[in-house]
Order: structure tokens, then sequence, then C-alpha cells
């Protein structure tokens, strides 16, 4: 399965692609935005998506309201700093599968990417 | 004019050779040459018995033309030959040409043949291609001149037969059935699956480096090297020389090496003595004489039956058996215990990563820390708190993986090493036995039978005189002191 990083932070996609290869999934694609993210997305079909908030040209939110248009099931976990109950809730609403706040530890992504795709198999 | 009465008429006549293979018509000079025809030749010829086939009638043809040519002024003689018979060729080997022992000794382009790297043998693998044996041929029949048939000597087939280590197949295909060094000894061609070499190693048969086993008649030269996957038994001495050795080394003649041997035994050592070697076994050591200013490290047991343990250095993870230890004259020699150098390298290295480990980790530690007591909060401290955690993380498993590692080689070890020395005849002065950072220096000589063991409460090396005295600790027969 193919899984798409999407965060404007270069160290951050490797911290994410490192626990992702712990867990054996070795097949990865990046985006730098939301904007960039679109078109990878398009191209290349990812099985799960690991997304940040915060990012320049088009943010998290901007994103997968674009996306779940045309893609209702591909599961997207946010991946973010904003902490706030409001902003949890209005992701969810959005298409937001699972949702991790900065920051965490690899034990904790690890616990939330394998919670996903488990719902993700038995839905 | 009268005609004498001895003056003859010249006439033909035809004569044959003993083994028909030819005949000969003499045509004497004087003579009609409207009366030498074609048929009047032949009928002399005929006449002896000749049967003549159309090459001899060319060949005859020939003869009278020459003779009418010459008007009948000169005698001449034809030769008519019969068909000689064309023996049959032996048979023989067409090697494949890496089988083929002359490739052994070629020089390379500058005409220089590297003698120490030379191979004196072949080695095949199985399912190889070696050559075939081409059959002999029956050879082509003749006729003499008296139409008689002359049989041809047939060829021999070529003096070889194979074993079961080699196939032959279709028009004698040779292929091996099994891995190992191709011998042809006398007649018979077969797959070893050990070298055996007949002399030394020297200049006659270059370094040897084989997969299997070797056994050498004689000794190994000063400056060779001989490498094995499997065993080795040197019947001569071992000089100089560089051995790698798989599984067991078996010096039958011993090994003098001038201390600029190296020998890397993957299992046991037997020797006859060793004199100025140096020698990792990896297994037992069992020596029949004596042990001589070694560089000895042995995982498994050493045994010195026959002789003692003089000057060195010498490693033992297991057990010590020997007639005496130490020189009588004093000479400084050093035995450490219960030690593979090897191994404990290797805890070493382990202790290092793992103190470096951990200081990064402390570091780490720190950082975050910081964080908290702060209460950094910002989306970019949330980002650099992750970072931290995930090398606090990655940190914290490298850590893990060689602490573990480094457990399992300190098992090893403890599982491995015994402290269980007996000196049958007597420990020397000049001798120093050390084991876990005790070493005792000997001053005086000790007469055994001795027996040095651990004491592991204590700490301390212990010792029993005879078979069935007390332990008491080694500091009453020989000066103790801490090393590190």
């Amino acid at each position: 399965m193919k899984v798409m990083l999407v965060d404007d932070s270069r160290t951050m996609r490797n911290i994410e692609k490192n626990i992702l290869a712990q867990l054996g999934y070795t097949d990865i694609c990046e985006a730098a935005d939301g904007l960039e993210a679109l078109s990878v997305a398009a191209a290349e079909k990812p099985g799960l998506i690991l997304l940040d908030w915060n990012m320049p040209n088009m943010d998290g939110m901007g994103f997968i309201q674009q996306f779940r248009q045309t893609d209702k099931t591909t599961p997207i976990m946010m991946v973010t700093t904003e902490a706030e109950k409001r902003r949890v809730v209005e992701a969810i609403k959005a298409g937001v599968n699972n949702y991790v706040v900065k920051p965490f530890t690899p034990e904790v992504l690890c616990g939330r990417i394998q919670e996903t795709l488990s719902k993700q198999d038995a839905a | 004019m009268s005609v004498p009465t001895d003056m003859v008429e010249p006439s033909m006549h035809a004569t044959t050779a003993k083994d028909s293979s030819y005949a000969e018509l003499h045509i004497p000079e004087g003579l009609d040459p409207a009366s030498v025809s074609d048929e009047s030749c032949e009928q002399c010829l005929k006449d002896m018995g000749v049967v003549l086939t159309d090459v001899m009638r060319e060949q005859l043809l020939a003869g009278i033309n020459s003779y009418h040519t010459k008007q009948g002024n000169e005698t001449i003689t034809v030769r008519i030959e019969g068909k000689p018979a064309e023996d049959g060729e032996d048979g023989y080997i067409e090697w494949e040409p890496k089988c083929d022992l002359a490739y052994l000794l070629e020089a390379d382009e500058d005409k220089k043949v590297d003698h120490y790297n030379r191979q004196s043998y072949i080695t095949v693998e199985e399912g190889q291609y070696l050559g075939r044996i081409v059959s002999p041929t029956t050879g082509t029949g003749g006729m003499d001149v008296m139409g008689k048939r002359i049989e041809p000597r047939a060829g021999q087939p070529a003096p070889v037969k194979v074993d079961d280590t080699i196939l032959t197949g279709v028009d004698g295909k040779l292929t091996a059935l099994r891995r190992g060094v191709l011998a042809l000894k006398g007649n018979l061609l077969k797959v070893n699956p050990e070298l055996q070499l007949p002399d030394y190693v020297d200049f006659s048969t270059g370094n040897i480096d084989f997969d299997g086993d070797v056994e050498i008649a004689k000794g190994i030269r000063d400056k060779f090297s001989v490498r094995a996957t499997g065993s080795v038994t040197v019947h001569g001495l071992i000089e100089a020389a560089m051995l790698k050795v798989g599984v067991s080394l078996h010096a039958n003649g011993g090994m003098a090496a001038k201390s600029k041997s190296l020998a890397q035994v993957g299992g046991d050592l037997y020797a006859r003595y060793l004199d100025n070697v140096t020698a990792n076994v990896k297994g037992n050591a069992v020596i029949e004489r004596e042990v001589v200013n070694c560089d000895l490290s042995v995982v498994g047991n050493l045994i010195v039956k026959g002789g003692g343990l003089l000057g060195g250095q010498t490693n033992v993870a297991g057990m010590v058996d020997v007639l005496s230890l130490g020189a009588p004259s004093g000479d400084r020699t050093e035995i450490t215990l219960a030690r593979i150098p090897e191994v404990d390298e290797l805890c070493n290295q382990a202790d290092e990563a793992c103190e470096n480990v951990k200081e990064q980790l402390d570091k780490i530690n720190e950082q975050i820390g910081q964080f908290e007591r702060n209460n950094a909060r910002t989306a970019t401290h949330r980002e650099q708190l992750t970072e931290l955690m995930f090398k606090q993380s990655e940190l914290q498993q490298r850590y893990k993986a060689i602490a573990a590692k480094r457990d399992q080689v300190r098992e090893f070890i403890e599982k491995k090493c015994k402290v269980d020395v007996h000196v049958s005849r007597a420990i020397e002065p000049g001798t120093t036995v050390t084991c876990r950072g005790v070493a005792a220096k000997f001053q005086e000589r000790v007469s055994g039978p001795i027996s040095i063991k651990w004491d592991r409460r204590g700490k301390q090396l212990v010792f029993r005189m005879g078979e069935h005295g007390n332990l008491q600790p080694i500091s009453e027969i020989a000066a103790v002191r801490a090393v590190f």
C-alpha cells in the first residue's frame, strides 16, 4: 500500500517515513502543501494520507475539502500541532478519519496508523 | 666373328620385394623399343605374380615412356608400389582447456611465472565438463603388389579409466559428478574430494587455496600459505607459513615458525609441538610436546600432555592440562584464563557503544525536559519536541539492541570459559597466571601436581596441591595483584 505524507517540514516527513518503515510501509509519496498533495494524490492513488494542517499555498483543511469531493474513502490522518477540541471536530467533520496531535512519540503514531487501517479494513 | 658363348641377349625381367610391397621391372639398354610395349611389360610382371591396379599401371607406363624417350639407350628400373595400409590413430583425451594439466604452468604475458601463486592442481565443480575421450580409429587397409590385402594396425583406446566420480557420456564426454580435485593416478581419472599433495608446499605447488580438506605428505615451506575450508593435515614440518583452516589442523610434524607465521584454525589444533607460532584456535589445542614462545589463543581446552608451556602469551577460555608451566630458566610465561580476546574485544566495543548511546540519550532527555519545564507549546515547539521524541525512541531502541547483543556475548563467555588448570610436574618462576582481573606471578618453583581454579565467592584464584589437597588462595604461592 502506498502512503502519502503531506507536510511542509521535510524533517517531519522523514520522521513519519521512518515510523512507517518500521510498520513495513515503504512505498511512500510526498507533498509539501495541500495544492501539491492534490496532484500527487491524483497521480499516485495512495491508500493512506498523513496530513499536516498548517502549510503554505493550501492548508490541510483546504486539501480535505477538495479531495473529499472526489474521494470519500481513502483514510486521512491529520498530524498537526492544532490541539484545540473545536479544531479536531472541524477536521473530523470535513472527512478526517483520525487525528494525532504533535508532539507525538513514534509509538503513538504507530498505534494510530494501525488503528486507522484496521478500521478501514473492517469497513 | 664368333659370338662368345657366355654372352646372353639382354631382356627385361621383374623382381619383387620380400614383403611384396613393391615390384621392379628392369628394362636393359639396347632392346628394340618396339619390343618394350605396355603388354610385354605387364606380362613380365604378371609372370612374377604381380596383380596390376590402375595406379600401378600408371607407374609402369611412366617408366615405359621414359625408356622410349631415351630410345632404349639407357637401362631403367620401373618401381611399382602397392598401396600401404594406413594405421589407426590411438585414442586420447581432448581436455577442456582449464582442465588440462599443461594449463597450470602457463606464464603470463611477460613470460613470468608467479611461483607463489601458481596452481599445481585443478579443482572442478559438480557438473563441470572436463573434456572428452576421443575413440581410436581402425585405420585403412592396403594392398601389396601381389594383390594381397595389408591389414592396418588399429589404434589403441586412450589409456584411461574413470571411476564413479566422473560420468562418461555420449561421444566420450567427461563430466565431473562431484566437486573436488581432478586427479589422474596411473590410468584412473577421478575427482578427489580432498587435495592430496605428495610433497612440500613450496615453489613446486605455490600457495594452496582449496575448498575442502587438504593433506600434505611433507611440510610447508617458509612464506607459503595454505587456506582450506575443511581440515588440513601436514605430515612434515610447518615453517613460517600462513595457515587459514576452516576445520581442524593436524600438524603432525610440528610447527617451527620463527615468530613469522599465523595459523587461524576454525576447529581443533593437533600438533607435535609449537615453536614461535602465532595461532588462533576456535576449538581445542592438543599438543604432544612443548609449546615454546608462542602467541596462542584457544577458545576450547589446551592440552600439552607431554611437555610444557614455555614462554610466550597464551589465552585460554577452557580447561588447561599441561606437564609444566613456565621455563626453568625463569623466562616470562604468561597465561590468561577464561579469556577469548576477540570476544572480549566485542564486549568492550559493545560497552563503548552503549555508553555512547546513553550519553546521546541523556542529552535528548535533558532537551525534552527543558521544553516541558518551560511549558513550550507553540507549533514550532511541538514539532521540535516530536523530532526529539523520535530521536529519543531511536536511541532507546539502539541501546536495547546493543545491550542485548552484549549480554548474549557475555553469556557465551560465561558458558565457554572455565578456570581449571592442571599442572602435573611444576610451575616455574616467571610464570604469570591471569584471570578475571587477578594476576598471580610465581617467583619460586612450585612442584606439581597442582590445580588452579576460580573461587566465585571470594573472587580469587585458588590452588590445590595433589588430588585431594585443600583449596587455598593462590597468594600463598604467588604474588597477586589486580590487573585491568
